[in-house]
């Protein structure tokens, strides 16, 4: 339990300092993080439990936010509850692609989500009278007007569903998941319902991007077809690898990395991007385990030593 | 009047051709299905535009040189960074998106975002059947499909190629029997790599040159590779054609947004009724 002190001392000083410095500019960029850190953590639960490459989590993301927003603009729904709502499609989504994914495996699930991707952007497009197509829907009431609340909302947000997708990975169900990216056909013979639990890692996974998904049209006030870019996945995938995959903390230490260099990176342009992308590589290649992973593999204590000692 | 239509399909068949079997032959050679594929195409267009225009080369020189650097480059990332992480698929996929991101913002930090034209090297028009087709169009396909017979000779009736099918096929068996697989495997990009630039080149020519070109040439080429059925090389041809086809008729007769839909319907269609592919010669499926 000691160990947590610090690690609860940093958390509230990071949850007070809104209320110290009055920087909208970082709070602004906070916000981001918090969104994006979710998302990935989400896709964490898909990609680093089950195994399952999934390319789609940013097209789930994005009906999540179109989904709130025609609730918001068409309905006069609430804010608050159009972004459940936008958890509730993603959840369905979710159930959608899972069964959809049970038929492949490896790489045909990341070519077939890969298509869902591109198929959501040529729909998105083509039916702009409802979505707005490039330039999107304009307008979208936020749950919030004021930086200061919507960055406690949102790390609210992010508190507990990182919290609950830590304590699903380290459940019984997590290990379950762990076992069926391992090796499905050795855990079927042990009884695991492989079935049941790539399923089920798709519905909470793509729940909680649908959540992020309303979060974000909220905040950002508009969604467009543009959402399906593949600049979003890419950013996914840089905030999961460089995070470190499997561990869901990881994931969220990427997206505050991710998303920090690259706005204190802006001086240098495009090339932030280009600078992330090779980061990327090195670590996937060298550094497997991510940021979260090496610093945990270092903080750890020695046990052959301490054993000797 | 279908005959423009068909003109067009057959030219771009053949770019559609040219760049599925590329990415077809790296996937068999090396069971990575490489992401960054299209942009690797435009880089071989990008690479052979500043050889011809910006150093002043005369342009099978300009070719050469995209087809060197590119060969050697992709095949030594290959080596570098894919090869020690081969058999574990999440880790090489991403690393291939990771590769993906890069070229494209270096492409247009370098070249800019928007279209870039390539030079015309081949000037004027000839009637067929009372239509005007562009020579250039003409020269760029034969150089496609000619690009694509030449590797089915290397692939078919040389030593190398064998040696390359063999490792494809069997690699226990074919490195028992004195073929050093990771050599083949290398070969196997090299060869992919050297038809991806001529692709990018062929694409440059009857085209242009724009970073967005990138993840189209890259939707082409998967749905490309999946129609034929992925790591079937022959099968490649017919299917470029059927979704060449189908794209300029559909564009022409059903409008400019089945362009958009058509090549990711294709891949869902294919990958769930068929996944072996349509020409479905031997089930190779991951």
């Amino acid at each position: 339990m000691k160990q947590l002190i610090p690690v609860v001392l940093a958390a509230a000083l990071y949850a007070a300092h809104p209320l110290f410095t009055g920087d909208s500019y970082l709070l602004r960029i906070l916000i981001i993080v918090h969104i994006f850190a979710v998302l990935a953590a989400s896709l964490d639960i898909i990609v680093g439990y089950t195994g399952q490459l999934t390319a789609g989590h940013t097209a789930v993301f994005g009906w999540g936010a179109f989904a709130t927003a025609w609730l918001i603009l068409w309905f006069n729904t609430p804010p608050e509850a159009a972004v459940l709502a936008g958890g509730l499609v993603g959840a369905l989504l979710g159930f959608g692609v899972g069964i959809l994914c049970l038929r492949f495996k490896y790489l045909l699930l990341t070519l077939v989500t890969f298509a869902l991707l591109v198929l959501s952007y040529a729909l998105a497009r083509q039916f702009h009278e409802i979505t707005g197509g490039e330039l999107g829907l304009h307008g979208i009431l936020p749950i919030s007007k004021s930086a200061v609340a919507n960055f406690y909302i949102t790390f609210g947000f992010m508190l507990v569903s990182v919290s609950l997708l830590f304590l699903l990975g380290r459940s019984r169900v997590g290990l379950y998941m762990k076992a069926v990216k391992e090796d499905e056909a050795a855990a079927e013979t042990v009884g695991i319902d492989a079935v049941k639990y790539k399923v089920l890692a798709n519905v909470v996974g793509s729940t909680f991007a649908g959540l992020a998904g309303g979060f974000f049209t909220t905040y950002m006030t508009s969604v467009g077809a543009s959402i399906f870019f593949l600049d979003y996945l890419l950013r996914l995938i840089l905030m999961w690898g460089i995070g470190g995959g499997g561990t869901i903390i990881g994931p969220v230490v990427g997206a505050y990395v991710v998303t920090l260099l690259a706005e204190y990176l802006r001086f240098i342009e495009e090339y932030r991007l280009i600078l992330l992308g090779v980061v990327l590589m090195v670590f996937i290649r060298f550094m497997p385990s991510g940021i979260y992973g090496t610093l945990v593999k270092l903080l750890q204590p020695r046990r052959v030593f301490s054993a000797g000692g | 009047m279908v005959l423009p239509e068909l003109v067009d399909s057959l030219l771009l068949g053949s770019i559609f051709a040219a760049a599925g079997i590329s990415l077809s032959l790296y996937y068999s050679a090396t069971g990575i299905f490489n992401f960054s594929h299209g942009a690797l195409i435009m880089l071989g267009g990008y690479l052979t535009y500043s050889a011809f225009t910006q150093l002043g080369l005369p342009l099978p020189l300009a070719v050469l040189v995209s087809v060197v650097v590119l060969g050697v480059g992709n095949t030594l990332f290959y080596r570098c960074l894919l090869h020690p992480i081969r058999h574990h698929h999440i880790p090489s996929t991403i690393l291939t998106l990771a590769l993906l991101l890069v070229l494209e913002r270096l492409a247009s930090v370098i070249y800019g975002p928007w279209g870039l034209p390539f030079p015309t090297f081949l000037p004027g028009t000839i009637e067929a059947g009372g239509i005007p087709i562009s020579i250039q169009k003409i020269g760029v396909s034969v150089m496609t499909l000619s690009a694509i017979g030449l590797l089915w000779v290397v692939m078919n009736k040389t030593w190398t190629g064998l040696g390359v099918r063999a490792t494809i096929d069997n690699m226990a068996a074919a490195a028992s029997s004195g073929i050093n697989p990771e050599l083949m495997m290398m070969l196997g990009v090299f060869l992919s790599s050297v038809v991806t630039a001529l692709t990018g080149v062929s694409i440059a020519s009857t085209l242009f040159l724009s970073p967005i070109l990138m993840s189209q040439m890259n939707m082409v080429a998967i749905a490309v590779s999946i129609l034929a059925g992925l790591g079937s090389l022959w099968g490649i041809l017919p299917s470029a054609f059927i979704l060449a086809l189908s794209d300029v008729f559909g564009a022409t007769y059903v409008g400019g947004w089945f362009r958009f839909v058509n090549l990711a319907v294709a891949i869902i269609i294919v990958l769930l009724l068929r996944p072996q592919g349509i020409f479905g010669v031997k089930e190779r499926v991951v």
